[in-house]
């Protein structure tokens, strides 16, 4: 018994090998230092290092829920967090959708590799693109589109906070959602022909057939990639809220998240332990919400969940 | 047997190329750090007692390509080892790594002798017990040292009256006033020498704005720095801004709120009026460029700024046009002005003895000073004929192609024994001595601030000055709507909180004094 089931495990041998350095490289970057998570709770000294320098329980923490910035950042992390997720899944999944119904396959590599581009770009050329068109002075949209339109006046955009959760929630749409859709496309193509055959049989119409067979077939990736991106609820791009906004103070209300407050509010300081406190506040709520939402998904349809 | 053959070549294939992927991820990771590492280690036997040479590690900021940098060690190794018997290793770190690497070599316990620090993580190092107290070398390794920089430059350096760092001699003091374009001045019939106050730059704003319409009048230092910050300083900020002495540090010990006094309010509102003028930048919160290259295209006529001399020969390099300056805010010396950059040692340090003779060599000697400021005679800078201290590049060497770009004279020791170089006013040390001398010392000079009590405090007023001191600071917004919110939100914040124990630790260092 044991020899066969030994036997059994010896096939998988080789790609246990090939596995290894992926998992020694894991196991050495991302599990070992979480023994340095200690620092959160403790006053760093240099001279006494990380395991000598003294506790100070949750003082460290104080800073993110003190102030009443601390629940703008909170709020603007949470919403923006959640509308990319839904705005950039449902972009995502009609486009792939569209893309796998041309015909050409020329054509469908050519738009794949367009949307995936800006994907790409760095953020910071991201944010001189924004600021070619939002620019007050010279921008695209006060200089040349406004007159267009027969509008008189020119928006000072980086001084009005009201617009950029717009604003935001555009830039990001379009640098993210290529990379989304080219992963639903995949599935999208990995769904057996036989179905459609079967629907076209049955009489079925376009929009039938995209709903009751396609999304269906798509729903355990879109599932996957929906709770992963929950998992970094707290966490947001420093990019797109620091650059993008060209950290400029008026848009503070509605572009300031938890990585911006922390990095505005510590780079004099260098507080070690502040700063690891703040992450390992992010990577906890993720860690939670990621738990909640698999319980929550293994409930409603238990194939679907994660783990 | 094939199979198994096969599958035995494919494992160590991929084993070989994971190891190499990994090895040459290492070098662009940590280059600077591991190479320079490596090259200590080898250079010598560190050993004190033979009269073997003692290798001692200096860090310091680094822009650019210094590809030459060992050579120039190489120089400044041989000055020192006939002086003091001491070789020198230089490790340059750019400016936007040098946080991260000098806190990962001293957390790391890796070689590091001397390093220069900032003065806005002075204290909050020291509190973390990044350096050693060098008290016990004043009176003997570094007995000149403590002449040449004087009891008042020295006391920035010190924390509850020990002593960790000595600032580097350089502008110990800073005037603020404006830079103009000389040819428009003059233009217009005005001259530099008479604009002493504001109100001359009113007049003087208001005759060229209606000749040049389409030109900006003014500006501060990029987006960072504001026009009140840079043209109307005349308080002693005590480390952060939070919480000032009035009137350059001469009247009395009250610590008080600058945001909300009457005098803050005046100047925004002459700020607005600018702004509603056009004379200011408009993109000015979000503008990246530079005063000097609005100048240079053309768009800006003149700038505030800090002053000190043969400031105007500076700007005039960098934005390619004659520039005169005026001084509207006298020179005055703070403990920020004065410990903008000390040296330390670092707890990590082997050899402090050694390290601390090399730091009165720094401050003493002037062969050491250009060795390091200039690079080597005859491969970096020539003498330039028939003057004793003008210099200028070789034949053939120019700013593109230099070995030793580093034109940081000002962290290096005492500047004032360094070379000048060509197009600058051969006698500008001279001249920035009679300045520093001159200047007006604030009566706290030699206080540090400690904020460890107050860190969350501070974190939070950190994030509300970002967002409102710089728009409020050049007039971009209404002054009576956004004030008052600026001032409940530094409340909110907790500056009082700030406030009060910025006091009492300013009291306290009073009853030692």
């Amino acid at each position: 018994m044991k020899s066969s089931r030994f036997r059994k495990a010896l096939r998988f041998a080789p790609l246990m090998v090939m596995a290894l350095p992926g998992l020694a490289y894991l196991l050495i970057n991302n599990y070992i230092p979480m023994a340095g998570l200690v620092v959160a709770f403790k006053n760093y000294n240099y001279a006494q290092g990380i395991w000598g320098s003294e506790w100070i329980g949750f003082k460290n923490f104080e800073y993110l829920f003190a102030t009443k910035d601390a629940f703008v950042i909170t709020r603007n992390t949470i919403l923006y967090n959640v509308g990319f997720i839904v705005i950039n899944t449902f972009v995502a999944v009609v486009v792939a959708i569209v893309l796998s119904e041309i015909a050409k396959r020329v054509f469908n590599r050519i738009y794949q590799t367009v949307i995936l581009l800006p994907y790409l770009i760095s953020i910071v050329i991201v944010s001189y693109l924004v600021f070619a068109f939002l620019s007050a002075d010279v921008g695209f949209i006060n200089k040349t589109l406004f007159p267009a339109l027969g509008i008189d006046k020119s928006i000072a955009w980086y001084s009005e906070a009201k617009y950029w959760p717009v604003i935001l929630n555009i830039v990001n749409l379009w640098k993210g959602f290529g990379y989304l859709t080219v992963i639903y496309l995949s599935s999208i193509v990995g769904i057996d022909k036989s179905y459609y055959e079967a629907a076209q049989l049955d009489g079925a119409s376009k929009l039938q057939t995209i709903r009751k067979i396609t999304i269906p077939l798509i729903v355990p990736v879109i599932t996957m990639m929906v709770l992963l991106s929950i998992g970094r609820i707290f966490y947001s791009d420093f990019g797109l809220f620091y650059q993008v906004p060209m950290n400029s103070g008026m848009l503070y209300s509605t572009t300031n998240v938890i990585d911006t407050y922390v990095y505005r509010g510590l780079m004099q300081l260098g507080d070690i332990g502040m700063s690891a406190a703040a992450g390992l506040y992010q990577s906890l709520v993720g860690f939670i919400l990621v738990m909640v939402s698999n319980l929550v998904v293994r409930k409603l349809s238990p194939d679907n969940a994660l783990f | 047997m094939k199979k198994t053959l096969l599958i035995v070549a494919l494992i160590l294939t991929l084993l070989t190329m994971a190891a190499c992927g990994n090895g040459s991820s290492n070098p662009s990771g940590s280059t600077p750090v591991s190479a320079d590492g490596e090259a200590g280690s080898g250079a010598s036997t560190p050993d004190n007692n033979s009269g073997e040479p003692v290798t001692l590690v200096l860090a310091h900021f680094g822009g650019g390509s210094l590809p030459d940098t060992d050579i120039v060690a190489e120089n400044l190794s041989s000055i020192t080892e006939e002086l003091i018997n001491v070789r020198i290793e230089l490790l340059p770190i750019t400016f936007a790594a040098w946080e991260q690497q000098i806190n990962l070599m001293v957390s790391g316990g890796e070689k590091l002798d001397l390093v220069h620090v900032m003065m806005n993580n002075f204290s909050t190092d020291v509190a973390k017990g990044k350096f050693l107290a060098i008290d016990q070398y004043m009176d003997n390794e570094a007995k000149e040292l403590k002449e040449v920089v004087g009891d008042a430059y020295l006391s920035a350096g010190q924390i509850d009256g020990i002593q960790y760092g000595v600032p580097s001699i350089r502008d110990m003091a800073a005037s603020y006033g404006v830079c103009f374009r000389k040819d428009l001045l003059e233009k217009y019939g005005f001259n530099a020498d008479d604009i002493k106050t504001v109100e001359d730059l009113e007049a003087v704003y208001e005759v060229v704005s209606a000749g040049e319409p389409d030109m900006y009048m003014t500006y501060g230092q990029g987006n960072s720095i504001s026009i009140v910050n840079q043209l109307l300083t005349s308080r002693d900020d005590l480390g952060n801004g939070f919480g000032v002495l009035l009137n350059r540090g001469q009247d009395d010990f009250n610590v008080v709120n600058w945001f909300s006094t009457d005098e803050y309010r005046g100047y925004l509102d002459m700020v607005r009026d600018w702004y509603l003028k056009g004379w200011i930048v408009a993109d000015a919160v979000t503008n990246t460029e530079s005063a000097t290259t609005l100048v240079k295209g053309g768009q800006l006529f003149s700038f505030c700024t800090n002053l000190k001399p043969g400031y105007d020969k500076q700007a005039g390099l960098s934005s390619g046009y004659e520039m005169v300056t005026s001084t509207i805010s006298p020179a005055f010396s703070t403990t920020t002005q004065v410990g903008v950059l000390s040296w330390c040692l670092p707890i990590n340090c082997e050899y402090p003895s050694e390290a601390m003779q090399f730091m009165n060599l720094m401050y003493t000697n002037a062969d050491v000073v250009n060795a390091f400021d200039w690079g080597v005679e005859g491969v970096h800078y020539v003498k330039v004929e028939g003057e004793d201290n003008l210099i200028t590049y070789p034949e053939g060497v120019n700013e593109s192609n230099t070995g030793w770009g580093l034109n940081l004279g000002w962290i290096f020791g005492n500047q004032l024994l360094s070379y000048v170089w060509e197009g600058n006013d051969p006698d500008l040390y001279v001249k920035l001595k009679e300045f520093n001398d001159t200047a007006i010392i604030s009566k706290a000079l030699g206080f540090q601030f400690d904020a460890t009590n107050v860190k969350n405090e501070v974190a939070a007023l950190q994030n509300v000055t970002a967002e409102y001191r710089l728009s409020l600071e050049y007039g971009m917004v209404d002054v009576d709507e956004n004030l008052p919110k600026f001032l409940q939100a530094l409340e909110d914040a907790g500056i009082n909180k700030v406030i009060a124990e910025k006091q009492a630790q300013l009291d306290a260092w009073l009853a030692l004094q």
